[in-house]
């Protein structure tokens, strides 16, 4: 038999794609990637959107301004109260009317327990993508105490539609006041015990820190907002710099990590819960009483022109533009969703690193598919 | 050396020879007796893993805040024979160009494995099927065969996430079969014997973890981080990673394939928490002697096995729910040059107590 | 940087309309052959964030509208481009100089039809690959998916 030598110089690996297809337990949602692998090794990422695209722009063009809010409680479920405010927002901007202060209290308590609701879920869900599955339990027993406030107020638990143009829909519940009062100190004693759970794990933070680095001029390119960009030391926290409704009472303040990798942002989120909690705690007490809707017209029709309203949902920066040529149905509606631009900078970050890496980010990003495909 | 006296008698062996001499069957009776002592050890991997995976929901829910399944039966208990029956009368699904002869062995080999493992193991004083010198040793070459059958199950599959999480799961057990080779090892110096029932009897006065101080509690460590390693489950379920691949070597396999897949499962963390227990913590004895003097002691020794075995079992389960899970590279990483090097430093420092007769 | 300080910096740029009426921001409206050279003049200026690009089927015209802002000092404007072929209508593209751009026209081009030329990766992004025709358009009309009361 002749000797066979092989020449580790010809051997070569071959490319291969990997579809991280719409069903997976890891895409938060009907999102499908094409990875090109070597390896282990992730080289390049092109998202497939569109599987739940249901056209939410084009159906507003047909529809009064009262029926978008409704709408847009399912761009991105997590967050349905604040998207549903800004839509308001932008009505009432447009409409010069001045809304009672009720409202605006109500609406930034609601906004906000929205937002720690969001990202319970969210902390919950990581854990679940990292591998330590008990945390999804633990996040959830806490969510169910704010969607019982949900309820008992506006009567469903996750898509609310409870803000209107110039106020909001039903009153505060008389339980609303008592129940926001006995979950703020249980959440504050719980979260302590989820970094000792998560957070402060050696096998956690090894996956997390010094993965997915985002650097501050890339985070400002591509677009992205909200804790993605508050990861990378980027000041973009849409409250603080044109505070809406009653945000101008409380006082808080930003969270900013400059490092820019997947325990930056992790961090920025479990520390905006409790910056969270802060503001309900000043606002709760002091609830004006001077109605819950301004008056409006039964049919409202915006003056032409253009209107821009950015409010900061538990993603990021979101935008609603409203073109208005006069008539009973705007011209146009853009929904800026944050996760859109957030997606442009996991094609960057991914690449280079392992599929399990890829999940972490993922996970660390924070994506509602609806939200992007609106 | 200490001499070992074997006071017990081995009730297999005596079945054996009750049916070939005693009833006068010969050949023909010997062979009835392998028969039943195949049935034994069958029934008991069936009944034991069904008991063990309704134990890890319970477990799984104490942690999480809930009730386990608690409908089936009393306090849950036919649960998993309902889950046996639903994956009995499924539909076989496969891929449709999957390589047949390795698809289908897959499973087989990984019962096989278990299955000889199981026979070595002294349940208690004189109920060891397989009662060889060489029985540590057996046991650790009989795991490494169950590689084979992940390897067969991610390249039968046809599809790349199966590929991945056998590759995965190929590289990550023969790793630590070598961390947990030279675990055993360490402990084989102070025993002097490769016997699984003679490390036992030599254990009567203390246990080997106390008697061996600290390379015994080193090699402790390395065994149950190992052992979780060779087991797949988490933090080392990277081949089964849910999150990442669906499910791994077994996505494609549905019905009794899967089940025995995950039976076999349970039934390797049975092996590792008894090989662990036997090696460290006394095997069948009972603690400080309390019920030697009793009769039945076939059925003491079974009892003390199993809640040590137990207890075990627990700490593996709590593992499972409290970690993340490491990543591939880093699983590499904490082997090769950290488990490796601490384990061979180990059994120098054993070697060196047990030659200045430093160990109790 | 205030509205009439862009206007200033702006002024070697010929045929380009400032409006202010009818919006919160400064309007500027950007004639097709002019539209790379006047955005890279923004970005060197500091617009370093591009927080929307939204298409636009203006009845006549099909178009782009860019939301600008500056980082610094949080000025945003307006940027329009109309285009008056409704065929093949067609735009340089700006994902080299904001990384966002990339999606942002992909989706336009898959709703509008607006090709982007330069882009890297020009596909539909949200219809399946064989879908006919542009959705968001203001004429196009589709019997058995569109219920209008």
């Amino acid at each position: 038999m002749e000797q066979v030598t092989l020449n580790t110089a010809d051997l070569k690996s071959q490319e291969y794609f990997l579809n991280m297809g719409p069903q997976h337990p890891a895409t938060h949602g009907v999102l499908r990637l094409i990875l090109t692998m070597d390896g282990e090794v992730v080289k390049n990422i092109e998202p497939d959107l569109g599987y739940i695209h249901r056209s939410i722009e084009k159906q507003c063009e047909y529809e009064g301004y009262k029926q978008i809010i409704h709408l847009t409680d399912r761009m991105d479920y997590l967050s349905a109260h604040i998207n549903n405010e800004a839509v308001a927002l932008a009505i009432e901007q447009a409409l010069e009317i001045e809304v009672p202060e009720r409202v605006k209290y109500i609406r930034t308590i609601m906004g906000e327990l929205t937002r720690i609701a969001s990202h319970l879920l969210w902390w919950g869900v990581m854990g679940m993508d990292v591998g330590a599955l008990t945390t999804f339990m633990y996040a959830f027993r806490d969510r169910e105490m704010i969607n019982d406030i949900m309820e008992e107020t506006c009567g469903a638990r996750l898509t609310m539609s409870y803000s209107t143009p110039g106020g909001v829909m039903f009153d505060l519940h008389p339980n609303f006041h008592k129940r926001v009062k006995e979950f703020i100190p249980h959440l504050r004693s719980v979260i302590p015990k989820y970094h000792e759970l998560l957070s402060g794990n050696v096998i956690f933070q090894k996956r997390m820190k010094g993965v997915g680095k985002l650097s501050y001029e890339d985070a400002i390119s591509h677009g992205t907002s909200g804790p993605v960009a508050r990861g990378s030391g980027v000041h973009s926290d849409r409250r603080i710099i044109q505070p809406y409704s009653a945000l101008d009472k409380a006082d808080f303040k930003e969270i900013i990590y400059n490092e820019g990798d997947n325990l930056a942002r992790y961090m920025v989120r479990m520390d905006e819960m409790l910056e969270s909690l802060n503001i309900i705690e000043q606002l709760i007490d002091n609830i004006p009483d001077d109605g819950i809707q301004a008056k409006t017209k039964a049919l409202i029709k915006l003056p032409k022109g253009e209107f821009l309203q950015r409010v900061e949902t538990a993603r990021g920066d979101l935008g609603v533009y409203i073109v208005s040529d006069g008539k009973k149905n705007p011209y146009r509606v853009k929904f800026r969703s944050p996760g859109f631009s957030n997606l442009n900078a996991l094609i960057q970050i991914g690449k280079n690193h392992l599929i399990a890496d890829v999940v972490a980010i993922m996970s660390t990003l924070d994506f509602v598919v609806p939200d992007i495909d609106r | 050396m200490s001499t070992m006296i074997l006071t017990q008698t081995n009730y297999f062996a005596d079945l054996i020879h009750y049916l070939s001499d005693g009833l006068g069957w010969g050949f023909g009776g010997q062979i009835l007796g392998y028969i039943i002592i195949a049935l034994i050890y069958m029934t008991f991997f069936a009944v034991a893993g069904l008991l063990l995976v309704y134990l890890e929901r319970r477990v799984a829910g104490f942690f999480q805040l809930r009730l386990g399944p608690n409908r089936v039966g009393p306090w849950g208990l036919l649960q998993t024979i309902a889950d046996a029956l639903k994956l009995l009368t499924k539909e076989l699904t496969g891929t449709e160009r999957k390589e047949n002869l390795l698809y289908h062995t897959a499973y087989f080999i990984v019962i096989i494995a278990s299955l000889l493992a199981l026979s070595a193991i002294p349940f208690s004083g004189g109920i060891v099927a397989f009662d060889i010198n060489i029985g540590v040793f057996f046991i650790s070459a009989i795991s490494s065969v169950g590689v084979l059958s992940i390897l067969f199950g991610g390249w039968g599959s046809n599809n790349k996430y199966s590929l991945l999480g056998g590759m995965r799961s190929g590289l990550q057990m023969i790793s630590y079969e070598l961390s947990s080779g030279l675990a055993i090892l360490t402990i084989i110096l102070m025993a002097g014997t490769l016997s699984m029932t003679g490390i036992v009897e030599q254990q009567r006065d203390m246990i080997f973890l106390l008697k061996g101080h600290i390379p015994a509690l080193i090699a402790f460590v390395i065994f149950v981080i190992a052992g979780t390693a060779e087991s797949n489950r988490t933090p080392f379920d990277l081949p089964e990673g849910e999150a990442e691949l669906g499910a791994g070597y077994h996505s494609e396999y549905s019905g009794m394939g899967f089940a025995w897949f995950f039976l076999a499962e349970f039934i390797n963390m049975f092996i590792i928490s008894a090989v662990a227990v036997t090696l460290f913590f006394g095997g069948w004895l009972a603690p400080f002697g309390i019920t030697d003097g009793l009769g039945a002691q076939w059925a003491w020794g079974l009892l003390w096995f199993f809640i040590k075995v137990f207890l075990m079992i627990f700490l593996f389960m709590w593992f499972r729910w409290t970690f993340p899970r490491l990543r591939i590279d880093q699983l590499l990483t904490l082997e090769w040059k950290y488990l490796l090097p601490i384990g061979l430093l180990n059994i120098v420092l054993m070697a060196i107590l047990v030659y200045f007769k430093l160990v109790f | 940087m205030t509205n009439e300080s862009l206007q200033e910096i702006l002024k070697s740029f010929p045929d380009l309309q400032f409006s202010e009426e009818a919006s919160q921001f400064l309007n500027i409206i950007v004639p097709k052959e002019q539209y790379i050279d006047v955005l890279n003049k923004l970005k060197d200026e500091g617009f370093d964030y591009l927080f929307s690009m939204t298409g636009m089927d203006w009845g006549n015209e099909l178009g782009v509208t860019l939301h600008l802002e500056r980082t610094e000092d949080r000025f945003m404007i307006v940027v329009k481009t109309m285009l008056e072929d409704r065929e093949n209508p067609e735009l340089p593209t700006l994902e080299k100089i904001w990384k966002t751009a990339h999606l942002h026209e992909r989706e336009i081009f898959d709703l509008f039809g607006i090709n982007f030329k330069g882009h890297s990766v020009m596909k539909r992004l949200l219809l399946s690959e064989d879908w006919e025709g542009y959705p968001m358009r203001k004429d196009w009309m589709d019997e058995t998916k569109m219920i209008i009361r």
